[in-house]
């Protein structure tokens, strides 16, 4: 997966579990489009990048705004 | 009964079912497809069971029923189910996820949790959820399978009526998990405190599963025993 896409997938999760977790539309994609820019800051140097390379660094940037979206968006794929 | 209450697939193919739900339509309909994934694992649980009562039902005219072999198997399997439940029910810790320290992953395999949480973003309707529910008990059934038997085979030495309603009973306590967790959702808790609450109660679940297959093992070995 090419990290465009990669980036789009997490944003339309982000935005899923944001509506699940009742967080404001508004406030949440403030947030989220911070977070992803924060994340992709930090990935700039990689050449690489992996979904959970990308879920790490989100889901820290997004503990700064909501841990509970921070929470669900880390551990999503290891609840079963 | 309390062993399949306290199994974690199903309630975790529900929570990830219902958060997605909740995330993609409106609470109304995400509720209305939450009972539809627990009549699915009624339904599931329900022909199981009946299946199973009628395998059974073709050796209860036998002279010694239950014979002194098929109990010793059951031991076998119930002393093996109660080693692999503690040491391999969660998935030990793996590098990969080492960073994420506390987690319920559990025994399937990665490729088929993929698919199952894939299916599970992917239900559009009722059909699809009550297939989704079907699915979630079918992956159980390596643990359960042996407790299906187990308990066929107690209900031929009661009446029927009581019976009829053990089965009952067996369905409603094996999906109490599923009514607890569409509660929660409910009255407000998200898919983060159930699942922080999850991770927390993890070895007790793992406990609980493992002794009570152990219990079972050592009624039948006393049963063996005392014929």
């Amino acid at each position: 997966m090419d990290n465009q896409k990669l980036f789009k997938t997490a944003e339309s999760n982000l935005k899923i579990h944001a509506k699940a977790l009742d967080i404001a539309p508004a406030a949440a994609n403030i947030f989220i489009k911070k977070s992803l820019k924060a994340a992709e800051k930090s990935l700039k140097k990689r050449k690489i990048i992996t979904k959970s390379d990308l879920t790490r660094a989100v889901a820290k940037e997004l503990n700064k705004y909501n841990p509970d979206l921070a929470y669900v968006f880390e551990n999503y794929d290891k609840i079963i | 009964m309390v062993i399949q209450a306290f199994m974690q697939l199903t309630p975790g193919i529900f929570m990830i079912f219902y958060h997605h739900s909740l995330g993609k339509t409106s609470n109304k309909k995400a509720d209305d497809r939450s009972l539809s994934f627990i009549l699915g694992a009624e339904i599931c649980i329900a022909i199981i069971f009946l299946a199973i009562y009628i395998i059974v039902s073709f050796f209860v005219n036998e002279k010694d029923f239950p014979s002194n072999i098929f109990l010793w198997i059951m031991f076998g399997i119930f002393l093996l189910e109660a080693i692999i439940t503690f040491f391999f029910y969660f998935r030990p810790r793996s590098k990969k996820i080492a960073k994420s320290k506390n987690t319920t992953i559990l025994f399937i395999p990665r490729h088929i949790t993929e698919n199952l949480i894939y299916h599970a973003e992917q239900t559009k309707n009722r059909s699809d959820t009550i297939v989704l529910g079907m699915v979630a008990c079918v992956f159980e059934l390596i643990f359960t399978l042996p407790l299906y038997i187990i308990s066929s085979v107690a209900i031929f030495n009661i009446s029927i009526n009581v019976g009829f309603v053990f089965i009952v009973a067996y369905i409603i306590i094996a999906t109490i998990p599923l009514f607890t967790i569409r509660t929660l959702f409910r009255t407000g808790h998200n898919l983060a405190e159930i699942q922080r609450s999850r991770v927390r109660k993890k070895t007790f679940f793992r406990l609980v599963i493992s002794i009570s297959f152990l219990l079972l093992a050592i009624l039948i070995f006393t049963t063996i025993i005392t014929r």
